[in-house]
């Protein structure tokens, strides 16, 4: 690394401003060439707008960037292109109609609109810079029929075939397996050996420890500072990132009685649209179950099943909370203590629109508690509102605010506070913590260890593994929609949930 | 209140044009107001206007709170209109109080078919709303036609109107707020258009029904999660919506006229779409937006007849203009922005410490 040199990339007290908001504010650090530089912070703290600056997407409205020394501005990413800045995104910019080697051939600027785009130069040119790199691309199969993994190598070959010299990488490893991390991670190593200056959006902490040189910490939009990897450790990072020590503590095992039944799903056999599930498991009380899988493989499918189980034709048996779900009523398991965090918060969970005390009966909204003759008791609902904003301490403590107004981060406290209101008897919880801040994230958590403690049942949906590590009693692996495999807590593999998340049997 | 503004920009605008056409804007305001307030007949006819424009107005909005377009409003007016006449045509001998109870079901029963027509084919057949309710209006256009030109014809009259129904059917010999606009159409249904917007806005605040419509309407699949089943709101919405029209229908045949006269209805169904979207489907403010439309639609003839160059075409442009100004003061507000005299113009909305609005 060449701290003393002149950085390649050097912001000089950037700003950008949303309205009275200053999104980012004050931003002076400089990026040195052929090395990877991490930028971390949480959710909402600028340190996307920085990069969408330095790419073009944005324009800052006060300080400068220099590229090379020489003083820049970029008013689209057109002309962030034209200095070799590539980004990729994360939703990956891809035409699942057509193949992996003509995504890559469409980018072209030089392409002519009535010429061939397939050129046997072009097409030697492409693969050879896939070997230089050792990327193993399919190249006839359609993007649509390919795995988020190898979609993201094509994006980055697509910025590698127009000879971009610095990469940004949008939270790269959010969509991938543990495995796919690990090869992504690899693969960013590779790019620094041949000479490219890799930037690194994220909130894992792990893989920053893992290849960073350099990493610069955001909060609330400012700068905490930027530091060299190596003076760093994981909890130090986060500390700096939320501004006040976070825990680590992992939670203790030692109150799992494991005896009585909650959930149990009885051989179920079930098919829906063209896909065949398979689940036998049981969820006991004081348990945190946790379900890995890659994401798509069914485990999600749980959770409709669960709550409306009449509405499909299943074999085998389905009991919750000692009832069988074929005998309950119109509304399904609604109508038992159930408390459900959906996989989709947005599609699932919440009226986007309304204010957030109306979101904070949905799904309740016919509960004793403030209905009687059809009709709701809103001054009841805003009190109820209001004590569990503050229980929760979402922010803003405003219930009169529209839901879509909050972070992610508060509209899942919102989300998890209506769930819980109730008192459940089981949770179900599918990423729970996604696009949350690490804040957030550790209250979440807590939530659900205290709602274990106190002899709930919780099953836990995710694709983040180390959130199964830290909390699961047990994690079953799902793949294809069928159990793959079932681990306990004294004998946790890593690496073996990973073999089978992949369908590797072992 | 919020759209007031964009209210007079839209205004001022039209006022423009109105300049650039060759007449004194000011000579055209004079006319407008002259013809809404000049007189008591006017002011009622006004009014009379008002009144179908709520209940159009509340049709589509109700619709639209559960995310459906309704453009059938014209066809269910029309409907419940030619079923009333109808019915009390072919039950002549029905006698009062029962006979005005029997009327008002049979309008809000066709008019709540009309809806559920179009609910039940989007909700068990995916067919849409907006193909089927187009569609529909055609329908009775016909059906009416086909009874006032076979089968109801006015022995009276040259006009393609049905006879006049019995009294007893009718609520003009107890109509006192008719009695105040004497000669003018404007009638007792103005207070129930009244009514019905006060309880459409207590529907949608207050009661879990409402609260649960307007669920499916934001975001069908978490209502779907929430136990409240899309498809079953999609019909009650527009059966509501087609009753709320078949009040538009009332107005003419109960309140006003007595008989079913083809083209009594200028569109309403259709202003009542531009009614509710300037409120932004506030019940409320449909009852504000239906009395600036009135004044606008009543306004359009007489600037027909008093200018040269404001022909009925070009009132429709002023109309226009005045709803983008309505709909650019919605737009603005949705950004945060808003107009106030004592602020000064475009002051932002104020912003707390943690930067959202």
């Amino acid at each position: 690394m060449e701290i003393n040199s002149i950085p390649e990339i050097e912001f000089s007290n950037v700003g950008k401003r949303f309205g009275n908001v200053w999104a980012n504010r004050d931003i002076s650090f400089g990026i040195h060439s052929n090395t990877i530089h991490a930028i971390i912070g949480e959710n909402g703290a600028g340190k996307s707008t920085i990069m969408k600056i330095l790419f073009g997407i944005y324009s800052a409205d006060a300080g400068t960037i220099k590229l090379n020394s020489k003083e820049v501005r970029f008013n689209s990413p057109i002309d962030a292109m034209k200095y070799k800045i590539g980004m990729v995104h994360q939703h990956f910019m891809l035409s699942p109609a057509h193949t992996a080697l003509e995504n890559v051939l469409l980018v072209d600027p030089n392409q002519k609109a009535l010429e061939s785009y397939f050129k046997k130069d072009k097409i030697e040119k492409i693969k050879a810079t896939a070997k230089l790199y050792k990327f193993d691309i399919p190249w006839d199969t359609l993007v649509r029929d390919l795995g988020v993994g190898i979609q993201q190598k094509i994006e980055i070959l697509k910025l590698l075939c127009l000879d971009n010299q610095i990469l940004i990488f949008d939270e790269p490893t959010a969509v991938l397996t543990p495995h796919e991390i690990d090869e992504l991670l690899n693969q960013l190593l590779e790019l620094k050996k041949q000479g490219k200056t890799v930037i690194l959006i994220t909130h894992k902490l792990k893989e920053v420890k893992r290849i960073a040189d350099t990493i610069t910490i955001f909060r609330k939009g400012q700068m905490v500072g930027t530091y060299p990897a190596s003076e760093l450790d994981e909890k130090e990072m986060a500390s700096r990132m939320v501004g006040k020590p976070v825990s680590f503590e992992k939670r203790s095992f030692e109150k799992f009685s494991g005896k009585d039944q909650l959930l149990k799903l009885d051989n179920v056999k079930f098919s829906y649209e063209n896909k065949d599930f398979h689940f036998n498991f049981t969820l006991h009380r004081g348990e945190i179950l946790g379900i890995a899988g890659i994401e798509g493989h069914g485990q999600e499918k749980l959770i409709p099943f669960i709550l409306n189980v009449k509405k499909y034709s299943y074999t085998g048996s389905t009991t919750i909370l000692g009832k069988d779900a074929q005998k309950l009523g119109p509304n399904g398991a609604r109508e038992l203590p159930i408390g459900v965090f959906p996989e989709d918060r947005l599609r699932l969970g919440v009226l986007p629109e309304l204010k957030a005390f109306q979101n904070f009966i949905l799904g309740y909204q016919r509960n004793s508690k403030w209905f009687s003759k059809g009709i709701l008791d809103w001054t009841k609902i805003k009190t109820l509102t209001q004590t569990m904003f503050d229980k929760f301490k979402v922010e803003p403590n405003n219930i009169n605010l529209d839901f879509h107004a909050f972070s992610g981060g508060n509209q899942q406290k919102i989300v998890v506070a209506r769930e819980l209101f109730h008192g459940p008897e089981i949770i179900i919880a599918a990423h729970p913590t996604r696009g949350v801040d690490i804040g957030a994230i550790e209250l979440i958590h807590e939530q659900l260890i205290l709602a274990q403690e106190k002899g709930k049942g919780v099953l836990l949906i995710s694709s983040e593994l180390d959130e199964l590590l830290k909390l699961s009693d047990r994690i079953l692996v799902v793949r294809n929609g069928k159990i793959m495999g079932e681990q306990i807590r004294a004998n946790f593999c890593e690496k073996e949930i990973g073999r089978n998340m992949l369908g590797v049997v072992t | 209140m919020k759209s007031f503004f964009g209210f007079l920009f839209g205004l001022f605008c039209a006022l423009m044009i109105v300049l650039l056409a060759g007449e004194s804007p000011l000579y055209i305001l004079e006319i407008l107001v002259r013809s809404s307030f000049g007189s008591k007949y006017d002011f009622g006819l006004t009014l009379f206007y008002m009144t179908s424009l709520i209940f159009t107005g509340l049709s589509v909005s109700t619709a639209f709170k559960s995310g459906l377009f309704n453009i059938g409003a014209e066809g269910q007016l029309n409907f419940s209109a030619i079923c009333m006449v109808v019915f009390a045509t072919s039950y002549p001998g029905i006698t009062f109080p029962g006979s005005l109870l029997m009327i008002l079901l049979v309008g809000i029963l066709s008019g709540a078919i009309w809806g559920a027509i179009p609910g039940l084919l989007k909700a068990y057949r995916g067919s849409h709303e907006v193909i089927v309710t187009m569609m529909l209006n055609f329908v009775s256009a016909g059906i009416s036609s086909y009874f006032i030109s076979q089968k109801l014809q006015n022995p009276d009259s040259q006009n393609p109107e049905s006879p006049i129904i019995g009294d007893a059917f009718r609520t003009n010999f107890f109509d006192f707020l008719n009695k105040l606009f004497p000669e003018s159409p404007v009638n007792l249904f103005f207070v129930v258009a009244i009514l019905a917007a006060v309880a459409m806005y207590f529907f949608f605040t207050k009661t879990a029904l409402g609260y649960e419509m307007i669920a499916v309407g934001e975001n069908p699949s978490a209502a779907e999660r929430a136990s409240i089943s899309s498809k079953k709101f999609v019909v009650i919405s527009l059966v509501l919506s087609g009753v709320l029209a078949s009040g538009a229908g009332m107005n003419e045949v109960v309140g006003y006229s007595g008989q079913y006269k083809i083209g009594f209805s200028p569109e309403f169904g259709f202003m009542g779409i531009a009614v509710a979207l300037m409120s932004n489907n506030h019940p409320l403010g449909i009852i504000a937006n239906a009395f600036i439309m009135s004044v606008f639609h009543k306004g359009a003839s007489d600037l027909d007849i008093e200018t040269e160059t404001i022909t009925k075409d070009f009132s429709k442009i002023i109309q226009a203009m005045v709803l983008f100004g309505v709909g650019l003061q919605y737009y603005l507000n949705k950004y945060g922005v808003t107009f106030s005299f004592f602020n000064g113009f475009f002051k932002k909305k104020k912003l707390n410490s943690s930067g959202r609005v």
